[in-house]
């Protein structure tokens, strides 16, 4: 068993990946994409980025008290950049370089969860529809059209309103409205996988529909769900970014960076820090996530690694 | 073709009843409409159960459903619980407005992104190809809303500070000068540059890689052989064939335009559909919010229909059954 991982390691860039077969192989495989990943420079750069901003939301009740990034300073406000605030200070004279640092931890967040909740929803959903076909197959792919033909943010807001605005609220609801593409990619793995040999073998023996979808057919389709789990991420910061500008979101004082700009317009004039920086820290994270992804697409899809 | 868009619009019925009750259910969840009536002291309790029993809203939200329904089916989309105008007539004031601002993004939108991406493939790796492909990379992370401030705070604010010639800030006519076709183009011009850039990348990123993939088929390499100049293969053979899956992705496009054009006339204050669903979601006025999440709906599936027909017309594979 632990002759095939060197060998595997060692092949030429461009052999094939292969999937599945033993249990050593399987680790071998991820060394593989890990290798190939990080030929991606920016996707690395990236990767790098990120991890700091990560520590940094992490680490900031120790590094920046709060009180900075929440409580007015009537003495302070609309400061341009300067040694005692960095990026300057907003229109109740709290400093943006913290706000965004405790923003970050709110955004963050919801994009992550929102997509754990959209991963389990789509996994589950085209896992069922693939799997099984028939009735089940279309009663679920017609609602995945459904909610593909609406207009996403329509129901975000009627869903954000009814529910009450809240981190909370917005992790379920964007998470609820961005599952579909991922079930249709899972159901298409599982309609190409369902009479295989392997599943067929599986089945003969005794093995339950739900361990043959989650230990046999699930592992297959790992890596377009790390593709595009990570791209959602991406997807979901812009959605929270504006949901929460809208004033329909994460409602002050908790800052986010979608609500930072939620006044935003009134100070153009007089203070533009307050729209830039928010924005470039959207945009910054958001190119980073979308680098990871696609690296982690070259690492993963055997069929793009010629581009 | 007449009956398969008979058929097709029979189909989207199960769709739009589904979306209609969904909406409902979670529009009449997401305010009181009696909240409006707040701390008028003039109002008895006597007097807000009959206003309650009067529009049914003692009875459960299906019902209600039920009763919004059958008069939808009548021609009846009610009245604004604020305003007192009929639906139909609030949206209709409304819907030619993001009508305009959506149309002129797709027709821009076209005619940049194709010419790009088609350029980007045929000189794939070239320093213009790395330009294109980084900006529409670029412009993907970026949030629409926060481009749209942005250019404001640049060719509106800035550049009226420095006496340069400025764009106007928001709004669809100069106020003083009332509503006139050369004010109205001044006015587009912010709001659909930004959705059109961000609507761009998308689209170059898919034709390029369609292209790209189209350029590698075999056939492409027989046009080659034969002798055909490189314009020929290029336009002649792959271009079309290139352009097909275009088709689909404006297909899946549409409620996403729906959805930008909503921030985007929330910013530039630009008086559409999008404006007024938003003034009136935090209010409960349901009436309203249905009838605009309804027109939304129907004009994606119209949308679809009209692509549907167009792809049949490109793709001679395709036939109407």
């Amino acid at each position: 068993m632990t002759e095939s991982i060197p060998s595997l390691a060692a092949a030429p860039s461009n052999a094939p990946l292969q999937i599945g077969g033993r249990r050593g192989e399987i680790r071998s495989v991820w060394r593989v994409a890990w290798q190939r990943f990080v030929r991606h420079r920016a996707a690395v750069i990236a990767l790098a980025l990120l991890c700091l901003e990560g520590a940094l939301a992490l680490a900031a009740p120790v590094l920046i008290p709060a009180d900075l990034a929440i409580r007015p300073d009537p003495l302070n406000i609309l400061q341009p950049a300067s040694s005692a605030h960095w990026l300057g200070t907003d229109e109740v004279g709290r400093d943006i370089f913290a706000r965004l640092i405790y923003a970050s931890r709110i955004s963050l967040t919801i994009g992550f969860l929102s997509v754990v909740v959209a991963v389990t929803v789509g996994t589950t959903l085209g896992a069922v529809a693939g799997y099984f076909g028939g009735a089940a197959d279309n009663v679920i792919m017609r609602l995945t059209d459904a909610v593909l033909s609406i207009p996403v943010l329509f129901f975000l807001i009627v869903l954000s309103v009814s529910l009450g605005p809240s981190v909370r609220t917005m992790i379920v609801v964007i998470g609820l409205l961005s599952w579909m593409e991922l079930a249709r990619i899972i159901r298409a793995t599982f309609l190409s996988l369902r009479h295989r040999e392997f599943v067929e073998a599986a089945r003969t023996i005794g093995t339950s529909n739900a361990a043959i979808i989650i230990r046999h057919i699930l592992p297959n389709s790992l890596a377009p769900i790390v593709v595009a789990a990570t791209l959602g991420v991406g997807n979901a910061l812009l959605t929270e970014a504006t949901v929460s500008y809208l004033g329909l979101g994460v409602q002050p004082p908790t800052p986010s960076w979608g609500n930072m700009l939620f006044n935003a317009q009134s100070y153009f004039f007089n203070a533009p820090w307050i729209t830039l920086y928010p924005g470039m820290m959207i945009l910054v994270t958001v190119l980073c996530i979308n680098f990871i992804g696609d690296g982690l697409r070259d690492a993963l899809d055997p069929r793009v690694r010629d581009r | 073709m007449g009956r398969y868009i008979v058929r097709r619009l029979l189909q989207a019925i199960p769709l739009l009843f589904l979306i209609s009750l969904l909406a409902f259910v979670l529009i009449r969840m997401s305010g009181d409409p009696m909240s409006m009536y707040g701390g008028n002291a003039a109002l008895t309790a006597a007097d807000r159960d009959r206003i309650i029993a009067a529009h049914g809203w003692d009875k459960p939200i299906v019902v209600q459903y039920f009763y919004w329904l059958r008069d939808v089916v009548r021609g009846d989309w009610g009245t604004s619980l604020y305003t007192y105008q009929p639906v139909t007539q609030m949206i209709w004031e409304r819907l030619p407005n993001t009508l305009i601002l959506m149309g002129t993004v797709f027709v821009l939108t076209l005619i940049v992104a194709i010419p790009l991406g088609i350029y980007s493939a045929i000189r794939q790796y070239s320093f213009a190809d790395y330009l294109i492909t980084g900006i529409s990379f670029l412009a993907f992370a970026i949030p629409t809303f926060w481009l749209g401030l942005v250019c404001i705070m640049l060719f509106s604010v800035k550049f009226k500070e420095w006496g340069w010639p400025s764009l106007p800030a928001g709004g669809m006519y100069d106020l003083a000068a009332g509503p006139s076709f050369p004010g109205l183009l001044q006015h587009l011009v912010l709001p659909a540059f930004v959705l059109s850039i961000v609507s761009m990348a998308g689209y170059i990123r898919y034709l390029r890689a369609s292209m790209i993939e189209v350029l590698r088929d075999d056939y492409i390499r027989t046009a080659r052989a034969k002798g055909l100049s490189e314009g020929s293969v290029n336009w002649r053979h792959a271009f079309r064939n290139a352009l097909i899956p275009l088709v689909t992705l404006i297909t899946m496009n549409i409620p996403t335009i729906f959805s930008g054009a909503l921030v985007t006339e929330q910013v530039f204050a630009w008086p559409g559909m999008g404006r007024l669903f938003i003034d009136h979601a935090n209010r409960g006025d349901y009436p309203v919010l249905m009838g605009l999440v309804m027109t939304v709906s129907l004009l994606v599936v119209i949308g679809n229909l009209l692509a549907d027909i167009v792809y049949a017309a490109l793709d001679p594979r395709i036939r109407f059954q």
